[in-house]
């Protein structure tokens, strides 16, 4: 499948959405008052939406021109993205569990390692000494971040 | 007089240390690679919502222009555009700098801008009074009309495709309508779902798409090393009076522009160029390291962002993301925007405008003797910046309101802006469709329920709508000419 026609796929699910919401908030709540301008807009705001993707999907498979295409060579530049992703994803699920401090200190000693290629002693001193003055930054400010499993921050 | 009196309350030790700051903190975050204007301030933005409503808007303001000359010096000497904007000052800022001369690039960058600075704060405190006391005559239906004109004017100047730009406008309208309506307490676009009842938050938003989303393009991407030092920094006599005419030639094109929701600075850094271009005895020369093809974008940029700050003040509607964030800020101390703003709270908006004059004072003081350590700070690399930035994102979207899920909402954009920007879809209308939009869905509300038929007996909304036409034609007829001059 073409990259326009995936992203004309995306857009037309995206308008399809809020249009579909429209119409339940009418049916739902049609006695009530204002239900009609909420349901309406969303509805309108759908339609626009489907003929701007038609328009689009049109105008892009006629062309056929791709905008900013990345060279050859950037195979590796998207390696790179999808380990930073990682990384960030993982940063933030952590977070949630073990705590700013922990959390970023495994981001920062992972992130160095795999794009700075560091040593590992720096690295892990560093990224203790950086995660726990942030944090007692953070907490000087007033500022309250997940604590985790542990009692501070 | 009350010009005179905004200075000199900006003037009191807390408010200049607040713009010292702003300027400080906004240079070094514009100078890091890959970040421009729009994501220094949404990054920096929590951390300055824990200043008073005054300082806050001060904070953000020093920031904004600190960040826009950090994204220029990345620009001159990187060749690395901190903000499309700085697309132009490279053209012939980069040449400069390989011929040895970054310093009197630089220099002349920050003496144009404080040029541009000054004469669009002056523009502001006579236009800002006159347009809101315009605009306190605005009904429903004026209202509408300038929504609709913002919007369209926006997707149409932000990118290259009407098309694309519609789609992106519409779906920032489509964001903001998610959760509670405030009107009938009907729960849109949740989808069941207890998180999205609370709806999204501009900052995270934003944050994720400015901020995370150019560090994963900048992984992408190869960034150039650094000269070592910049030499000489004063420009020559010859070149600082040619560089002084065409920032002024360019100030005066780019001012009004700005007054023009989606006259963003990129389009009059665009416009000065190619009109300087052609005033010049020397054309073949643009390109090649030419003092006016660094001073004509920089100015125009100072003047359009300056210029920007009118329909914001008096109209409430922004101009680009930077204004939609400064619309936030305002709401969060319960200041609204728009014409009752300076009646209602003289003392604060006066302030404001006199801390614009103060910042950039500051600026044209702080860099140039500090220009040296902005050149040595674009070459710490770029494993240590990125952490730092995503680590710095996080927590700021966390700071909002204490919820992961704001923070779950950074990366998600952040991705959709990395994506977006690398396929060539523009992310600004989206960003302020989700802040006025709700103005429109308001004030057709109002429309209806008096009734439709107001509209034909209201002159201003139809000079509005004439407007969208005219952005549109403007942005298929001049504007390809305009960048490809």
């Amino acid at each position: 499948m073409r990259e326009h026609q995936i992203v004309g796929s995306v857009l037309l699910i995206l308008a399809l959405l809020p249009a579909w919401n429209g119409i339940q908030i009418l049916v739902k709540y049609q006695n009530k008052v204002g239900a009609r301008a909420a349901g309406g807009y969303l509805i309108l705001l759908g339609l626009l939406l489907i003929g701007l993707t038609v328009a689009y999907w049109f105008k892009a498979g006629k062309n056929r021109t791709s905008t900013k295409e990345t060279p050859d060579g950037d195979k590796g530049g998207n390696r790179y993205i999808l380990t930073g992703l990682a990384l960030i994803f993982g940063y933030v699920l952590l977070m949630d569990f073990l705590g700013y401090l922990l959390s970023t200190a495994v981001f920062l000693i992972l992130y160095l390692r795999i794009f700075g290629a560091y040593r590992w002693t720096p690295i892990v001193i560093g990224s203790l000494i950086a995660a726990a003055g942030s944090a007692y930054g953070w907490e000087r400010v007033g500022l309250t971040l997940p604590g985790g499993i542990l009692p501070w921050p | 007089m009350d010009l005179v009196n905004g200075i000199l309350s900006a003037c009191s030790p807390i408010n200049l240390l607040y713009a010292f700051v702003g300027c400080f903190l906004g240079t070094l975050v514009g100078v890091l690679p890959g970040l421009g204007p729009a994501s220094a301030v949404a990054i920096l933005f929590p951390f300055t919502s824990y200043l008073p409503a005054t300082g806050m808007i001060i904070a953000l303001a020093s920031i904004y222009y600190g960040a826009m000359y950090g994204g220029s010096t990345t620009a001159i000497l990187m060749n690395v555009p901190g903000e499309v904007a700085s697309v132009v000052t490279a053209l012939d800022g980069y040449e400069m700098t390989k011929q040895g001369r970054p310093g009197p690039a630089l220099a002349i960058a920050a003496i144009v801008s404080f040029m541009a600075g000054i004469v669009g704060s002056v523009l502001i405190a006579f236009l800002g009074p006159p347009v809101a006391r315009l605009a306190l005559g605005f009904g429903p239906s004026e209202y509408l009309g300038l929504g609709l004109f913002s919007l369209t004017a926006i997707s149409a100047l932000a990118g290259t495709s009407l098309i694309r730009g519609g789609i992106v406008t519409l779906l920032g309208m489509l964001l903001a309508t998610v959760g509670v309506d405030v009107a009938t307490s009907i729960h849109r676009l949740t989808f069941g779902s207890v998180l999205l009842l609370q709806g999204f938050e501009i900052i995270p938003v934003m944050i994720g798409l400015f901020g995370i989303g150019e560090v994963l393009s900048s992984l992408q991407e190869k960034i150039e090393k650094p000269p070592g030092g910049v030499g000489r920094l004063m420009p020559s006599g010859e070149e600082l009076r040619k560089g002084l005419i065409a920032g002024a030639r360019a100030t005066v094109i780019s001012f009004p522009l700005g007054l023009i929701p989606g006259g963003f600075p990129a389009i009059a850094a665009f416009l000065s160029y190619s009109v300087e271009k052609q005033c010049s005895k020397y054309p073949e020369k643009f390109g090649k390291g030419v003092i006016e093809g660094v001073a004509a974008p920089e100015a125009a940029n100072n003047a359009a962002a300056m210029g920007n700050l009118v329909p914001l003040l008096s109209l409430g509607v922004p101009a680009g993301p930077t204004m939609a964030l400064m619309i936030a800020a305002f709401t969060m101390y319960g200041i609204i925007p728009g014409p009752l703003l300076f009646t209602q709270h003289a003392h604060f908006v006066w302030t404001v405008i006199g801390s614009f004059f103060v910042a950039n004072v500051i600026l044209l003081v702080l860099n140039l003797p500090l220009v040296g350590l902005w050149a040595r700070i674009t070459t710490i690399p770029y494993a240590i910046l990125a952490p730092t930035i995503i680590i710095l994102c996080n927590v700021g979207s966390y700071a909002m309101r204490g919820s992961m899920f704001d923070v779950w909402t950074t990366i998600l954009f952040g991705l959709v802006g990395w994506a977006m920007s690398k396929k060539g879809w523009p992310l600004a209308p989206a960003v302020l469709a989700f802040i006025i939009g709700p103005m429109i869905e308001n004030s057709a509300r109002q429309v209806i329920s008096i009734s439709p038929a107001l509209l034909l007996g209201r002159p201003v909304f139809w000079g509005f709508i004439f407007a969208c036409f005219a952005a549109i034609w403007f942005s298929r007829r001049l504007l390809p000419k305009v960048k490809n001059a």
